[in-house]
């Protein structure tokens, strides 16, 4: 069973994305955060079921996705050591995107909304 | 033979058969794999050099450059050493470059690159085996290598490419088989691409820097031009005029518009300007040559003036004539008080060829007194008339002079003096003229004290005293000339200082009054020895007047008053005389407060400006973020409940008509951020790759349609541009986009691409075969919000942007169009230099 987190502020890009993964993974377990702390707050309290995939928005109220990255670089969590994580975002910044690839923690940018046909492709 | 026995044959038979297929077919298949493995050593070796061509251009001298070639060759084709041989025909040496092997004795190196340049043919990669390098003196430890040489036949230069296999190591090194030469050959052919163009570069950043140290010199030039007090013109290479300074038409008169493509003696010269210079001027002009000369010259208003000319012929480096500059000063002052000077020295020419010094002498013994000839002249009268000459003398002595020559002759015959000076007029017996006379009288005396004799010398100086007048009133008029300059000075609004050659002070005008600054400059008695790192209010400007010296040119100085809280640019111009020995040191400042004050708030303005800059393009990008968002949730949902399956018709439609309508609208929100994008920000450049970013937009989105798209890239000579990358990209992004949005349905859309560039421009061609526009929409489709048709799937701004993008770009850009046949746009930019 694959475990995946979602990390975003909008509910309702929360939910497509909750629905994609669902249909392509019929075996699989969603964790939804609406912020950066939410999923900080999980990972700090949860200490078995390992993530497999993280999905994690750029612009967001509180605590941005570079914010977010600082902080699990940090804490280094057992939870997500082996994550793949996946910024998922609809910056149109170079900045943005440039300092997310760069990122080492960061596999991939993905602009939104998070396809099926992406999806496939990066569980491959 | 039994049945079984006959079975057992057969079978032993069909196992053989199996057995002789079994090992066929694997050798078929050892053979399959050895050319993958082959296939995809030549797949790694291509890959490799593609890396190193890119790291290649960016080496910055010629040595490095080969440098870096010598470990490409070890790199990429994973050999032991190479060695890279360059034939400097115009130096007639080798140089040699290498990895993996020293280099010592040079001489035997040269040799040996002869014979391989003999023993192989050029232009093409040549396998060299241990039984060639038997023949060669340096090369008897190697076992295997590969040799490329190549002749410019422009420069005669030569170029060798060795790689090599030592004896020793060679079990460690794959062998160099035959494939090695093609890459090999494609390698260097590369690598000649790159020095040929690594060269034009040399070349060009020479020119450059050629051209900037010219224009650095003219800037300097037309500084001096403008700012001299002498009047300045400069000419083409006919005598017209181009350009004249301030101080020109401030002596003649004339502004430059007026004058402008004439020739200066055409309205210069009148009726008295002198034949002689004409002539050596006309001469002169003729033969290009430079000529100094003083001629007749005369204003706009009719006023003739001495002017000395000198005009110097400037040739460019090709020996071309290219202009005449003419230096010219009103020197209608000077020769003024010339002409009056050599009124003057006539004058006393006439003095001493006519003036002859009358002597008398009287002795007392006899009580006689004897005339020179000269002394009868001098009085008018004939040496024939005997009357008594003391009477006579007497009588011509003015009234007023009378009793005081006669005390004089008195207390000399007294003994109470020994010698009299005098001066005194008389009139002549002649003429009745009066003249003025200087006298000298000497008394003899004996050995008891009486006056023995006495002789006297008698000097018309009448002309001598009016000369003498003359000249005090012409020195006075000098001096107030000068105290009227002095004044004008006092009065200039530029703040005047002159030093002399040892640095004392010789002039400065009353707005010098920062006498703290001067209080401090050295006492040293000589100016060049002027430097100081001590602590001090004039430290910077002792320093800025020793810099001057020492590098014989104006240096500006800049300095804020203490106490007036103003500030003053100065300029520190030495003086040398023709003799080279500094002359004097002339400071002139202006004050440039309200300059400075400009200067300061300009940059405030501007820092601020960018920091709104900045902001706005974080508030552009958290709007447009925000647009975007729920828009992308909408496509998303749209995705979900299409993937449905069983859905109506009709729902399916509407759902791509909605997922359509979001996207443009995205596409709006897009386009405007570029807009703002390339309104707001500055140009920045860089090196990139034309060609792979033509071919990521292509691929981005190519999957738009499952229409067949063809994509022909054209690059030359190379297809790395340093230009803005994000604004070519938008640039690319909209016209590629354009060519597939309005593509031809059913029929293969090809692209085409290509990119030429010279030094001073890039032209980027994209050309379709597709609907094409028509004639009349053609002149507004660079438009804001124009669209074609209501059909147009865009948003009408993609073109415009593209416009705007060009214009920032200070490029143009065309479009060629036939409705059904294609269209091509073409734009041409001019190439950034790299500073």
């Amino acid at each position: 069973m694959k475990h995946i987190a979602l990390v975003d502020d909008d509910e309702v890009i929360n939910l497509v994305h909750a629905e994609v993964v669902k249909r392509i993974l019929q075996d699989v377990q969603i964790e939804v955060f609406q912020s950066g702390t939410q999923l900080l707050q999980y990972l700090n309290d949860q200490k078995n079921h390992p993530l497999d995939v993280i999905f994690l928005d750029i612009r967001m109220p509180e605590m941005d996705g570079f914010e977010v990255l600082e902080n699990l670089e940090k804490s280094q969590f057992q939870l997500v050591l082996n994550s793949k994580l996946y910024v998922l975002s609809s910056t149109l910044d170079e900045r943005d995107l440039n300092k997310a690839k760069s990122n080492p923690m960061v596999t991939d940018f993905i602009g939104k909304p998070l396809s099926f046909e992406s999806f496939r492709k990066l569980l491959a | 033979m039994n049945s079984e026995e006959l079975g057992y044959k057969e079978l032993l038979q069909q196992y053989r058969e199996l057995q002789l297929r079994v090992t066929r077919f694997s050798a078929t298949e050892q053979a399959l794999i050895n050319t993958r493995d082959h296939l995809d050593q030549e797949l790694e070796l291509y890959k490799r050099m593609q890396r190193y061509n890119a790291a290649m251009l960016a080496q910055d001298s010629m040595e490095d450059f080969f440098r870096w070639v010598c470990e490409g060759i070890v790199d990429v084709f994973e050999l032991e050493s190479s060695i890279v041989g360059h034939w400097i025909q115009e130096q007639n040496s080798w140089h040699f470059y290498s990895e993996g092997v020293e280099i010592k004795e040079n001489a035997n190196w040269i040799e040996d690159a002869e014979s391989l340049k003999r023993l192989f043919n050029a232009n093409e990669s040549q396998l060299l085996k241990h039984e060639t390098f038997a023949f060669l003196s340096q090369f008897k430890d190697f076992f295997e290598g590969l040799l490329f040489h190549h002749i410019d036949p422009k420069t005669g230069d030569r170029l060798m490419y060795i790689g090599l296999i030592s004896k020793a190591q060679s079990s460690q090194y794959q062998a160099i088989s035959d494939r090695y030469c093609t890459i090999f050959n494609v390698f260097i052919q590369n690598v000649q691409t790159v020095y040929f163009n690594y060269q034009r570069n040399v070349e060009i950043q020479d020119q450059l820097k050629l051209i900037q140290r010219s224009s650095a010199e003219l800037r300097k030039l037309s500084l001096i031009a403008t700012k001299t007090k002498n009047g300045v013109i400069i000419t083409d290479s006919w005598g017209r005029v181009e350009w004249v300074n301030e101080a020109f038409t401030k002596i003649s008169g004339y502004s430059l518009s007026e004058i402008q493509g004439l020739k200066p003696k055409d309205f210069l010269q009148g009726t008295q300007t002198d034949d002689e210079s004409r002539k050596i001027l006309s001469d002169a002009l003729w033969q290009k040559q430079d000529v100094e000369a003083t001629v007749v010259n005369y204003d706009k208003s009719g006023n003739p003036y001495y002017n000395q000319l000198e005009i110097i012929s400037v040739f460019d480096d090709n020996g071309n004539h290219v202009n005449f500059i003419a230096l010219q000063k009103d020197i209608t002052q000077e020769i003024k008080s010339n002409l009056e000077m050599r009124k003057l020295n006539s004058r006393f020419a006439l003095i001493t060829n006519h003036s002859k010094i009358g002597l008398w002498e009287w002795t007392a013994e006899t009580n006689s007194v004897d005339w020179s000839d000269e002394l009868y002249q001098l009085h008018g009268i004939s040496p024939e008339i005997k009357t008594d000459l003391r009477e006579v003398w007497l009588n011509a002595i003015d009234k007023n002079d009378q009793s005081r020559i006669l005390d004089n002759v008195n207390r000399l015959q007294k003994g109470e003096t020994n010698v009299i000076k005098d001066v005194y007029g008389i009139t002549r017996g002649d003429n009745f003229e009066k003249r003025m006379i200087e006298t000298l009288t000497i008394a003899e005396k004996s050995e008891q004290g009486k006056v023995i004799r006495m002789v006297g010398s008698s000097k018309d100086i009448t002309e001598e005293l009016q000369v003498i007048k003359e000249r005090d009133l012409s020195l006075e008029r000098v001096k107030e000339m000068q105290s009227f300059y002095e004044n004008i000075l006092q009065h200039s609004p530029v703040d005047i200082v002159v030093l002399d050659g040892i640095g004392r002070m010789i002039f400065r005008n009353h707005l010098f009054s920062n006498n703290e600054i001067w209080a401090d400059l050295p006492k040293i008695q000589d100016i060049s020895q002027w430097k100081t790192d001590r602590d001090i209010p004039g430290a910077s400007l002792i320093n800025a007047i020793h810099r001057a010296v020492e590098e014989k040119t104006m240096v500006q100085w800049e300095m804020e008053h203490l106490s007036s809280n103003q500030s003053y640019l100065y300029n520190i111009l030495p003086y040398f005389n023709e003799a080279l020995e500094l002359d004097s040191v002339i400071l002139s400042g202006v004050e440039i407060t309200e300059l400075k004050r400009a200067q300061d708030s300009m940059i405030a303005a501007n820092s601020e400006l960018r920091k709104i800059n900045l902001e706005l393009d974080n508030f552009v990008y958290s709007i447009s973020h925000d647009l975007r968002s729920p828009l992308l949730s909408i496509k998303g949902i749209i995705a979900l409940v299409l993937h449905d399956q069983g859905l109506p018709e009709k729902a399916v439609q509407f759902l791509n008509m909605a997922d359509l309508s979001v996207t443009r609208l995205d596409g709006t929100i897009q386009e405007i951020l570029e807009y703002s994008r390339n309104s707001r920000l500055d140009v920045l450049p860089d090196w990139f790759d034309v060609s792979s970013l033509v071919q990521s937009i292509f691929d981005d989105i190519k999957f738009v349609t499952e229409d067949s798209l063809e994509l022909n890239l054209h690059f030359f000579p190379s297809h790395m541009l340093y230009n803005d990358k994000a604004r070519i990209s938008v640039l690319l992004k909209n016209i590629i986009g354009n060519c597939i949005k309005y593509r031809k349905p059913n029929n293969n859309t090809v692209i085409r691409v290509s990119l030429e560039q010279n030094e001073t421009e890039v032209k980027i061609e994209i050309q379709d075969n597709g609907q094409g526009i028509s004639e009349s929409h053609l002149p507004k489709i660079f438009n804001m919000f124009y669209r074609g048709t209501s059909s147009s799937i865009g948003t009408g701004l993609g073109l415009y942007i593209c416009n705007e993008i060009v214009m920032k770009l200070n490029g143009q850009i065309f479009v060629d169009s036939k409705l059904d046949e294609g269209t091509k746009m073409t734009i041409v930019l001019p190439q950034i230099i790299k500073e």
